[in-house]
């Protein structure tokens, strides 16, 4: 486990499937609840600063190809309730734009408690 | 200064009279049509065009009992042009026919005149054909395609005239798109087939243009409609080897909605799930367009190229002769940037028509 951790709250505290919002330090932190699994994000959309904890978490939906669409239950993404802008879960990068990305934290749950290290560089998965 | 065979993306044909149509009509509907007139008036006309001084000095080459074209269109040799694509001009309107059968039986009329009159006569520049389909009935479209399309000097699905009311990119047409990819040619539309008030589609938003004028400015609204539309409806992931040739509409709405087509796809796509590249990315891949129309002013011409460079790859020339009106090959040659005029004079045509149109230049012993 990393040196650096900042506890976030029971993970009850956190619904699944839904974005909550967490202040630590004068810096606000969007949640996302997946089942198991948690991400931490600066709660500000890097297309033009929305509040992305207003917004909504939903399963990927997309095309492998052909004129069909399939939905991913596993792979969350976020969506900006401003503009609309979708951002993959984990990586954080913008589903049509992937240069542009939320900025992330490491995140891990430990005996029911969230964690995040909010000091280090984003990962492109969360840490358990 | 390009040198080298020119493929002319755009050269108008029509019938000197309906008869020359008719007579391809099978014998019960040659009963049926009988003396009815077939054409469809275009509803928009230049002013004066009706007068019999300008008939000579614009309009298009037309069939006659000779081979080739009436010797009193002709608007001069063209030695430097190797290929003619043919681009219907009454017949445009056809398949906008009330009665669905008799614009069925029309549009296999036509291309058998074309086949037996434009495209058989062993002339020289090579000429290839557009297959007419009715696209009001897709189903009986596609088996027109699958009819003619094997004819190795039909060299596109021409899509005219719009009567289902539906953008083109709408499911309803796939089985034309399905068997124009099946007998593997390409599919062009031209610009102000939509124009007809007889029909539920229209040139323009909120209501058919006014004038003739007004309808030259607006008459790129359909194709924007048609452009979006393919895109946006994901039919290039559905057909990945469809390619379009948008003949005539000018150059200058290209760009801006792109950008703002690129702008939507950023922010929507969980709307539109099965767009996996950009629309501006779509088009370069899947569009040509035929400078016929293309804007006259040069400092216009100048900025749109410097919008949008990426028409190096699609500008194809499309002279719209024999009309007056047209871009001339010496035109085309002084509009474009130096280092376009390959791309323009033959090879994004070339490449576009590469499964009918040959690579090489027309050789001596080369008929029909």
């Amino acid at each position: 486990m990393p040196k650096t951790r900042t506890a976030l709250g029971p993970l009850s505290r956190f619904r699944d499937r839904e974005l909550s919002s967490v202040v630590v330090d004068d810096m606000e932190l969007a949640v996302v609840r997946w089942s198991e699994r948690v991400f931490v994000m600066r709660n500000r959309c890097p297309h033009q600063l929305g509040p992305v904890c207003e917004g909504i978490v939903v399963s990927w939906l997309g095309s492998r190809g052909g004129s069909e669409i399939v939905v991913d239950d596993n792979h969350p993404v976020v969506v900006c309730p401003w503009h609309r802008w979708e951002f993959d879960l984990p990586s954080g990068a913008a589903l049509r734009d992937p240069k542009v990305r939320l900025r992330q934290f490491p995140a891990w749950v430990v005996e029911d408690q969230v964690f995040a290290d909010l000091t280090g560089r984003p990962p492109t998965e969360p840490e358990q | 200064m390009s040198s080298g065979p020119v493929i002319d993306c755009c050269v108008r044909q029509d019938w000197g009279s309906q008869r020359e149509i008719v007579d391809y009509l099978p014998e019960a509907w040659r009963e049926w049509v009988g003396t009815r007139a077939i054409g469809i008036e275009a509803p928009y006309r230049k002013p004066g065009s009706r007068r019999p001084e300008f008939n000579l000095s614009s309009g298009t080459y037309k069939a006659n009992d000779d081979d080739g074209p009436s010797p009193s269109l002709l608007r001069g040799s063209r030695p430097d042009v190797a290929d003619e694509v043919l681009i219907p001009g009454s017949a445009l309107y056809l398949p906008a026919y009330n009665n669905p059968r008799l614009a069925v039986a029309l549009c296999s009329a036509v291309n058998d005149w074309t086949i037996d009159r434009w495209l058989s006569n062993g002339q020289s520049p090579r000429r290839w054909g557009s297959i007419l389909v009715p696209n009001q009935s897709p189903d009986e479209a596609a088996a027109e395609v699958r009819r003619v399309g094997g004819h190795p000097r039909m060299a596109q699905v021409l899509l005219s005239v719009n009567g289902l009311a539906k953008p083109f990119g709408h499911p309803a047409y796939y089985p034309i798109y399905e068997a124009a990819t099946e007998v593997g040619v390409p599919v062009a539309i031209s610009v102000g087939s939509d124009a007809l008030p007889d029909t539920l589609s229209q040139t323009a938003a909120i209501a058919p243009p006014g004038t003739f004028s007004e309808y030259q400015v607006l008459v790129v609204q359909a194709f924007m409609t048609h452009v979006v539309s393919l895109i946006g409806q994901g039919v290039f992931e559905r057909f990945p080897e469809l390619r379009i040739m948008l003949v005539g509409g000018s150059l200058g709405w290209i760009a801006p909605t792109l950008w703002r087509s690129d702008l939507q796809y950023r922010a929507f796509g969980r709307d539109v799930p099965w767009m996996r590249r950009r629309p501006s990315e779509y088009f370069h891949d899947h569009f040509r367009v035929a400078t016929v129309d293309m804007e006259r002013d040069g400092d216009v011409l100048e900025a749109t190229f410097e919008a949008f460079p990426q028409l190096e790859q699609i500008l194809c020339l499309g002279t719209g002769s024999p009309a007056d009106d047209g871009w001339s090959l010496e035109d085309a040659r002084d509009a474009v940037p130096p280092a376009w005029l390959a791309g323009l004079l033959r090879e994004n045509a070339a490449e576009f028509y590469s499964a009918r149109i040959p690579s090489t230049a027309l050789q001596e012993d080369e008929v029909g």
